[in-house]
């Protein structure tokens, strides 16, 4: 059974001068593969991802163009993986950030994907909000209760507003008190799942939560 | 013809006597003549007065009605001063709420235990929600809405409340703000200066009352039928008060089911409109502030 050895830092390619024995070819032409899949593609989409939860839709809207889009798609084809260069290590050299770049854009991926879908949530309120105003905007009847009741109330005088105080105390959970100790508040109410892997951990090293405690209690 | 006349109703002889104020009277035949009254009854048009101050968000709560605002509103008619004193002011009624006479008092509705009971944490919120996903449309009540504004103010987005960790109490929180309200709207009720309270120049509660009078009257013209219908039932309410001869001057605004009245209810945070929440330590919860939340909540006459 062909064992696999560990790659240690340094490795470069058969030109290079020093040569890891027994090491499996085919895993460091993965390893070679995933480094040019990140450096050509997932690290360009990182960054585009990054702009849309930060908000910043003005600069993605103009930096994420159709353009862009083809040429990140063109440099995902198998030809760019599967060639000579790629079988004989040429100019390979092990990039061993490589990997901690994946954690981060996985993470990345999924505070995007908790703004897309809130914004969803969002959108589809306010679409149902706008057809139900259209409808009434339709219906003259409706219309005229409408103002009747909201807009004309007869029923309405300063003793019938009053105020008063709120007495309870908010609590927030431990990870998100940590949360806006460290990072403030969230960006348009999202909380970036890095920063947040980043706070859980920290409060698991300091005993004050488990994972148990983060994952059932969120 | 009038209810006076009954006794002349049946035809009688041309010439008659024995009278005792006059030697005789004759019925003179050719005198028999009519002629149609051309001016219509109009009712004073309800000037646009301004409601309540802004609000975020509205709901509404369903109030068991049996007669629990029914002597709140009245109106003292004068049908029975001279006519000279209509040369000046056409509008020469006078609106009042609750009132002092102690032959006909009126009723403070708030003191009442129906009302006083009302929890208004449980509200249906209609629009303005802090959360206007689909999942809590038509499912959100005002305790849930509150908590999730609060979440939504110290995020700055994240309307959701399981990022507290006492949201158990925060809702509770909301509740037992019920109690409190009603206590200050009852005494806001029971102020000598709103009732009996006829100056319409200065008088809130005059004017409340007078564009509630007026615009029920007003229904009793409109060419809606459910609006119509709700004004004739005003008037009948009006006549089920007199009794005869016309005498009585105070009737009562009676409401029924399907009437609303609206309230408008302020939520302040804890340590006041603006400012930053804190937890029980005194720690500041972020940055973000919270501002007061005013809610116009329609008591939903059933």
């Amino acid at each position: 059974m062909a064992r696999i050895m560990g790659v240690t830092a340094g490795y470069t390619s058969k030109s290079g001068s020093s040569q890891i024995s027994n090491t499996d070819p085919n895993m460091l032409k993965d390893l070679y593969r995933y480094q040019i899949l990140y450096s050509s593609a997932i690290r360009q989409m990182k960054t585009y991802l990054d702009l849309y939860t930060d908000g910043s839709f003005n600069e993605l809207t103009n930096v994420f163009t159709e353009k862009k889009s083809r040429t990140i798609a063109e440099t995902n084809r198998d030809v760019y993986y599967y060639n000579g260069t790629i079988d004989n290590l040429i100019d390979f050299k092990y990039d061993p950030t490589v990997f901690k770049q994946y954690k981060k854009t996985i993470y990345s991926i999924l505070t995007g994907f908790s703004l897309a879908v809130k914004q969803n949530k969002e959108l589809i309120g306010t679409t149902t909000e706008n057809e139900k105003n259209k409808k009434l905007l339709a219906s003259k009847e409706d219309l005229i209760q409408y103002i009747q009741t909201q807009l004309n109330d007869t029923m309405m005088m300063n003793s019938f507003s009053v105020s008063q105080s709120y007495n309870v105390n908010a609590t927030l959970k431990p990870w998100y008190m940590k949360y806006f100790e460290i990072y403030g508040p969230p960006n348009d109410g999202v909380f970036n799942v890095e920063k947040m892997a980043n706070v859980v951990e920290l409060l698991i090293r300091d005993n004050i939560i488990t994972m148990e405690d983060f994952i059932q209690n969120n | 013809m009038s209810v006076q006349s009954l006794s002349h109703v049946v035809q009688q002889d041309m010439f008659t006597a024995g009278y005792s104020d006059c030697s005789f009277a004759f019925e003179f035949l050719p005198m028999d003549v009519q002629s149609t009254f051309d001016v219509s009854a109009n009712f004073v048009v309800t000037d646009a007065e301004k409601g309540f101050a802004d609000i975020d968000a509205i709901g509404i709560l369903s109030v068991p009605y049996a007669g629990q605002f029914d002597k709140v509103f009245y109106l003292n008619s004068d049908d029975t001063d001279d006519s000279a004193l209509l040369t000046g002011a056409l509008d020469t009624a006078k609106y009042g709420i609750i009132g002092v006479d102690a032959t006909d008092p009126g009723e403070n509705p708030f003191a009442k235990p129906t009302i006083a009971a009302l929890k208004y944490s449980d509200a249906q919120i209609h629009s303005g929600m802090a959360n206007n996903s689909t999942e809590f449309l038509n499912n959100t009540i005002l305790k849930d809405d509150y908590v999730r504004f609060t979440a939504k103010s110290i995020t700055g987005g994240y309307a959701l409340s399981d990022i507290f960790n006492n949201e158990v109490a925060l809702l509770s929180g909301v509740e037992a703000m019920n109690s409190k309200f009603t206590t200050e709207l009852a005494a806001k009720m029971d102020t000598p200066a709103l009732k009996e309270c006829y100056d319409l120049q200065t008088s809130e509660g005059a004017k409340t009352c007078k564009q509630l009078a007026l615009g029920l009257l007003n229904m009793a013209t409109s060419s809606n039928a459910a609006s119509r219908a709700r004004g004739e039932l005003f008037l009948a309410d009006l006549a089920a008060q007199s009794s005869s001869p016309e005498a009585k001057s105070r009737f009562w605004i009676k409401f029924h089911a399907g009437d609303m009245i609206a309230l408008r209810l302020n939520y302040l945070p804890k340590d006041g409109a603006g400012s930053v929440a804190k937890n029980s330590a005194g720690e500041n919860l972020g940055s973000n502030t919270i501002a007061d939340r005013p809610y116009k909540i329609y008591l939903k006459l059933v």
